[in-house]
């Protein structure tokens, strides 16, 4: 008889053993409908929506503007959106032929006021020998193209490779107003 | 000891109304000797605005005996971080060009006019009290006098007789690096050069410096 209760016990404490290194190295993870997370999946509330969403994108063009409509998906995360926004530029610059090498974004960080859009391209946006105006009117039109489409965030600080976009005539060491410098 | 004093304050008085009545500026031509700027047709942008800012300034010399020229650096001298910006503003000359070239593509050159303004423009409170600005908010000081001689220069600039040979934009206030930390009036010229190089630009230049000059 007594044998008989020391192979039970032995087997409760082996699964039980292995239920708590599964708990452990997380290949069992529990979630109790009384944590915050769990009940933020039920309700939702950290859930992306997407919709689509219709948006006009500017470039400068033989000294007028030039706009061209497009459609993408348009979610409730601003940084998503600028992204979205700013490839689709990015792609109609190029279609364009006003950019001499093909320019990608690598990141967009907003900082948590949302004052702020920090916006990382692998490369500088203008040719190094471009006029001070061509440059200012390629960052007027991407500035242009943010407020159209409802982008809120009242400045963006452009960068190049994750560092400070240099520049001999334009200062981009301040963050430039989405408003931009045109309607002095 | 009165009578040296007063001797001292006769001889100080030429000087005193000479002083006043000066009008100093300078020149401030792009790049330097580690910086060659822009390239242009036969040359880069460095050598092309060293040799239009000395010849301007004999120009202006010429043409208002009165007025002071100085440049902002020599051939061959290499420039700190807000050199010419400290230097025009330790000598408190009355106006300050920053003159850059860019190889032009149009068929009719360009002439474009900019003073500084940055971000902090829309949201420093202005106050008549003294306080300290930082470098990057110093174009403050003088931004409406800046913007009055930029406008004056640009309507000067886009007289129907240079219409012919160029085209002058409006002036614009954005942050044109070459201006940053000066606290006096400083506007730069960007001129598209063609093939035909810089030397007509000069007197429609130191033409639209007159009524600058003058009102003083």
């Amino acid at each position: 008889m007594p044998s008989k209760n020391y192979f039970y016990l032995i087997l409760s404490c082996f699964f039980s053993g292995l239920l708590f290194i599964a708990i452990q190295k997380q290949w069992l993870i529990l979630r109790f409908p009384t944590t915050k997370q769990f009940a933020d999946i039920q309700t939702g509330s950290n859930k992306t929506v997407y919709h689509k969403k219709k948006i006009v994108l500017f470039c400068w063009k033989n000294d007028n503007w030039f706009s061209e409509q497009s459609e993408i998906l348009w979610s409730n995360e601003t940084a998503e959106n600028i992204t979205n926004l700013i490839q689709n530029w990015l792609t109609l610059l190029d279609d364009e032929k006003l950019t001499s090498n093909k320019i990608t974004l690598q990141t967009v960080l907003l900082t948590p006021t949302k004052q702020t859009a920090y916006l990382s391209f692998d490369q500088a946006l203008f040719s190094k020998d471009a006029n001070t105006y061509q440059k200012l009117m390629l960052v007027e039109s991407l500035l242009k193209t943010l407020r159209t489409n409802q982008i809120t965030t009242p400045y963006v600080q452009f960068l190049v490779q994750h560092q400070l976009t240099k520049d001999p005539h334009l200062d981009f060491n301040n963050p430039w107003p989405i408003s931009g410098f045109l309607t002095n | 000891m009165l009578f040296n004093r007063f001797i001292l304050l006769i001889l100080l008085i030429p000087n005193i109304i000479l002083s006043k009545q000066s009008f100093t500026i300078m020149l401030d031509p792009a790049g330097d000797s580690k910086q060659i700027g822009r390239t242009l047709y036969n040359s880069f942008e460095r050598s092309a605005t060293l040799q239009f800012a000395q010849e301007l300034k004999r120009q202006i010399q010429i043409s208002y005996p009165h007025v002071n020229v100085i440049l902002s650096k020599s051939a061959g001298q290499t420039l700190e971080k807000l050199q010419s910006a400290t230097f025009a503003n330790r000598l408190n000359v009355d106006l300050v060009l920053s003159l850059n070239f860019y190889k032009e593509t149009a068929v009719k050159p360009h002439i474009f006019l900019y003073q500084f303004k940055n971000q902090n423009f829309f949201s420093v409170n202005q106050s008549d009290q003294l306080q300290f600005y930082p470098y990057h908010q110093a174009f403050i000081v003088s931004f409406d006098k800046t913007k009055i001689w930029g406008v004056t220069m640009q309507k000067s600039l886009q007289d129907p007789n240079y219409r012919h040979y160029f085209s002058c934009h409006q002036l614009l206030a954005v942050p044109f690096k070459p201006l940053v930390g000066m606290v006096i009036p400083a506007i730069g010229i960007e001129i598209g050069i063609k093939t035909n190089g810089w030397e007509p630009y000069i007197m429609p230049i130191v033409n639209s410096l007159s009524e600058i000059i003058y009102a003083l």
